[in-house]
């Protein structure tokens, strides 16, 4: 329970720097030098020094959505599998928890942007509430067969069935290479694994209002969905948004680790390599940023219903491979 | 039992005495407190025995002897019938206490507001006579008086043309619902032998192709109330057009009535055949997403709601659905938690669905409109129902730590366990329906996001004179702080309620397994936590702006300085990106005036949204039986004689026919 929470703190830290890295990284492949990787941690604590201008068309509501997302996104947090490791809590089902506990903070960040009676905004949360609706039956296909494939329903159960699957193919002390090969070996199905980073992937880059669903540095209102819906919030509300908007970047991408990493590793290894995926996760979501460029608004749809596709494909391998 | 029966009687005396008082001693206004009065006498006589029942876990019987037709009537407390005695109690009695608010209004305008009590009396008596009476017959009585009664509730604005179609529409769709389901009762008591439900068990033993198009009759019937699509064609009628008090009631009690039935049918069953499952959870899914995906599209306030509704019915089926299933697969696990699911859901979409709709009334009571695209900003007039409303939007989104997820959840753990020894059809229909139940949950954050930002918060929209600082009266705004508060504290103590569910499981010979009770102790534990992590983050925001000058100015527009309330989002064009990919389903239809020409003077632009069932199945369907029953309009001849002559013949040929069957 304490490293539990120990490695919880740490993931917290790491959301502080994973914008930095992302922006590091396609600074490089614009050929820029580029801010400091602690450059979004900077801005974050400079914002929380500072006060608020507020709009006067808000209510209550819109002074409580940030808390009330990041919140929630904490929360979420704290079931997500860090590396191969037991999360702080954890029970069956728990993934069902992780989806709605991020719903109620999109609820608020919506509720929270047409409080402001600004039409952009309105544009903004009405992508916002689209978007992800569409990307809620793409993680319950990945993770219902997962469950499936497993026979237990929570993120640390599954990774430990996934793990004794795999447990053969190892030598004594288990180290870094037996895991690659546990990866590349036949019986471990790897175009489930490749399909559901694919879904998780697309959830980050939509969560987190990335390219090629939404440019976070875009300077025209009328094309923004994340970024527009933020617009008149300002000093630490506008902080605890950023940081919720890095932390869900970097709890979604927990999900991705908590299938790779096997929880027979040593937790000094696997909150190594916890980090070095963290980072390749960055690093690609930046690469992705850099070489694609912003979808139609209205083709976005398409993209998206493609995730659950290929959370389709997952569950017909699983049921396929039941059947041999 | 008798306590029930007495407590009844006070209920209906109440109703009596309200008519007299409003009809023949000139007390108008006061009916309503004298129902009200009788009915807080009344209810402990109804709760005491039924939380009794889902506390101890007895049952309670009693049988009379009513002579010919009826003969031996059974009635029967059990735990499934304690459960809804208790819901239409508590529900019935806050809206009661709302209505005393609500019609205040109303009084001295030509309502018939003595009568309109009346009828609520009856409705609430039928509706619990129904769910503990064990006689077909008397049961179908019961059922056409709740009907009835209901009937005249939607008709309250009967001077207004629209009320009396919808009110119209409403008993029509009821008649054909009970047709089908006296079939049912008439095949059952055939094959039984008895009236007696609880002989219909050794028919669904036998468990015959025969016995399960009984069911399959019995669930069409019983959808007809409850709103299961294809055969909800009333609700998005009947709920704007009757009053909102009305609407909680309909919605948030009567529909469930028919959910009662199946869930009375389904408990009479042991082993059901696989199909029925597949059937009622192909059904519920249908339902669901046909409900949510309009209820988006919907501007007016309770049409949306209405449609809602729908698809919460669509949720409670899935459980049952998934319940059938575990019960035919023989696994134990997924029939609990899918009827633990569907119960638990019926007793939290009360909740909040009358919640939302008494929130409903409040606005309408406010600005006499229900259409949402005029509200806006109306959390600083009425702060109090907005935040009910909230409450009542996240919970019926199923957003922890509201009570509606406690109840989706549970349906999901039905989806997500015991995959060992499935069959791939089982498999698919497990993850495809997991997925779709996400999907509704998405579609539900967008429509109550929606309905939620767009009425209650931003700027209003209207003329900003016509809104006077409203006070809702204090006998409206109780019954919601209340209901908000059930909504939060089942959602973060969910084993309360979990465990009061034992009793009615037992109807169905379930019980839970011990993995479901931690469950809900984890649920409740991560939801306390997200709630002391939002109140901390609160009360640091609020540490840090503490000495600093908040400043106030107006909404970024984009460098446009003078913005008016016109010009913020509205709430079909919120809904757009979801109506547009599924336009033909929500049925919206275009009219653009004026465009087209070089130098456009004026533009009008007008979209609507139809139920497509209704006008493009249910009502093709009417002309053909319309035109069949054409050929028949000779016999309306017009002469009394004749009338009384085909009466003669028609008793002549059921005396022949009975005398006939009885020869042979």
């Amino acid at each position: 329970m304490t490293f539990a929470i120990i490695r919880y703190l740490l993931m917290i830290l790491i959301a502080l720097i994973t914008p930095g890295i992302i922006n590091k990284t396609k600074a490089k492949c614009g050929g820029r030098k580029g801010a400091s990787i602690l450059q979004p941690a900077y801005d974050i604590i400079k914002l929380l020094r500072k006060s608020e201008v507020i709009s006067s068309s808000t209510s209550l509501i819109f002074k409580l959505a940030p808390s009330i997302t990041l919140a929630s996104v904490l929360t979420a947090g704290m079931v997500a599998p860090i590396g191969g490791m037991k999360p702080i809590l954890s029970f069956s089902g728990d993934f069902v928890f992780f989806a709605y506990i991020l719903g109620i903070g999109r609820f608020f960040t919506i509720i929270g942007a047409l409080d402001t009676a600004s039409a952009f905004e309105g544009m903004g949360a009405s992508r916002e509430a689209a978007y992800s609706m569409f990307l809620e039956p793409a993680f319950f296909f990945i993770f219902g067969s997962l469950a499936m494939f497993t026979g237990v329903s929570s993120f640390s159960e599954i990774n430990s069935v996934l793990s004794i699957n795999n447990i053969a193919h190892t030598s004594c002390v288990p180290g870094f290479m037996d895991i690659i090969n546990c990866w590349i070996h036949p019986s471990n199905n790897m175009v489930l694994f490749v399909c559901s980073m694919i879904v998780i992937l697309i959830t980050i880059l939509v969560e987190a209002s990335r390219m090629p669903f939404d440019d976070p540095e875009t300077h025209l209102e009328l094309t923004m969905i994340h970024e527009v819906m933020v617009l008149d919030n300002s000093g630490p509300d506008l902080a605890m948004i950023k940081y919720a908007a890095a932390l869900k970047i970097t709890v979604l991408a927990s999900l991705i680790t908590g299938l790779l990493i096997h929880n027979w590793i040593s937790p000094a290894l696997g909150l190594i390599l916890y980090i070095i995926f963290i980072t390749l996760t960055a690093i690609v979501i930046g690469v992705i940023e850099s070489v694609t460029a912003r979808i139609r608004l209205t083709h976005t749809p398409q993209y998206l219903i493609a995730a659950s596709a290929f959370g389709i494909t997952v569950f017909m391998i699983m049921i396929a491979g039941k059947i041999i | 039992m008798d306590n029930i029966f007495i407590g009844l009687l006070i209920i209906i005396i109440g109703g009596i005495l309200s008519i007299i008082i409003d009809q023949f001693l000139e007390g108008k206004g006061l009916s309503g407190y004298v129902l009200l009065l009788f009915f807080i006498i009344g209810a402990p006589f109804i709760l005491i025995p039924s939380i009794d029942v889902l506390i101890t876990g007895n049952v309670y019987t009693a049988s009379y002897n009513a002579g010919t037709p009826m003969n031996q009537i059974f009635f029967e407390l059990d735990g499934l019938s304690a459960i809804f005695t208790t819901l239409i109690t508590v529900m019935s009695a806050l809206v009661l206490i709302y209505s005393q608010g609500y019609l205040k209004p109303y009084e001295d305008k030509g309502f018939f507001i003595g009568i309109h009590f009346f009828f609520f009396s009856l409705l609430v008596v039928s509706m619990i006579l129904i769910v503990i009476v064990r006689h077909s017959m008397l049961f179908l009585t019961l059922w056409e008086i709740m009907s009835i009664s209901s009937f005249f509730l939607v008709a309250f604005e009967h001077k207004d043309k629209i009320a009396r179609q919808a009110s119209v529409n409403y008993i029509i769709s009821m008649h054909i619902g009970v047709v089908i389901l006296i079939i049912a009762f008439l095949l059952m008591t055939n094959k039984s032998g008895s009236m007696f439900f609880g002989d219909f068990r050794k028919v669904f033993s036998a468990n015959t192709f025969s016995s399960s198009i009984i069911f399959a009759l019995f669930f069409i019937g019983f959808s007809f109330k409850a709103g299961f699509v294809p055969f909800h064609t009333w609700l998005p009628k009947a709920h704007p057009a009757a009053p909102s008090h009305i609407s909680s009631i309909m919605s948030g009690v009567m529909i469930k009535t028919g959910i009662y039935g199946i869930l009375r049918i389904c408990a009479y069953i042991e082993h059901p055949l696989a199909w029925t499952g597949y059937f009622v959870l192909i059904i519920s899914l249908i339902t669901g997403f046909f409900g949510i995906i309009n209820a988006i599209a919907q501007s007016d306030l309770k049409r949306l709601l209405a449609f809602s509704s729908i698809e919460n019915i669509g949720l409670i089926g899935i459980g049952i659905g998934v319940g059938m299933l575990g019960l035919s697969y023989g696994k134990p696990l997924m029939a609990t938690a899918g009827f633990a699911g569907a119960l638990l859901h019926t007793i939290n979409h009360s909740i909040f669905k009358t919640l939302l709709f008494l929130g409903a009334g409040v606005v309408y009571n406010l600005l006499h409109s229900r259409n949402i695209e005029i509200m806006g900003g109306l959390i600083k007039k009425i702060p109090v129902t907005s935040f009910a409303f909230l409450i009542g939007a996240l919970s019926i989104s199923g957003l922890p730590p509201f009570n509606g997820f406690i109840s989706k959840f549970m349906i999901y753990s039905g989806f997500l366990s015991e995959f060992r020894d499935c069959s791939n059809l089982l498999l698919t229909a497990k993850v495809f329906s997991a997925a779709a139940f996400a999907l509704f949950g998405g579609l539900t954050v967008a429509c109550f996001t929606n309905v939620f930002g767009i009425a209650f918060l931003g700027a209003y929209r209207g003329q900003a004179k016509k809104l006077t600082p409203a006070k809702t009266s204090l006998w409206m705004v109780v019954p919601m702080v209340i209901l908000s508060a059930l909504c939060a504290v089942i959602g973060l103590f969910p084993a309360i309620i979990i465990n009061i569910l034992q009793s009615p499981l037992q109807s169905f010979n379930l019980r839970y397994l011990p993995a479901q009770i931690s469950i809900a102790a984890s649920i409740s534990q991560v939801s306390l936590i997200f709630v002391s992590m939002a109140l901390i983050l609160i009360l640091f925001r609020y540490l840090l702006l503490r000495n600093k000058l908040v400043q106030t100015a107006v909404t970024w527009g984009c460098g446009y300085e003078s913005p008016s309330p016109l010009m913020q989002y509205t709430s079909s064009s919120f809904a757009e990106p979801i109506t547009r990919i599924a336009k033909q389903i929500v049925g919206i239809t275009e009219d653009i005036k004026g465009a087209g020409k070089l130098f456009e003077d004026s533009l009008q632009y007008k979209s609507n949204s139809k139920d497509i069932i209704d006008s493009g199945i249910v009502e093709n369907i009417w002309y053909l039986i319309q035109g069949f029953l054409n050929r028949f309009t000779w016999i309306q001849c017009g002469y009394l004689r004749h009338y009384i002559l085909m009466i003669l013949i028609t008793l002549l040929v059921a005396l022949l026919l009975s005398i006939g069957s009885f020869v042979i």
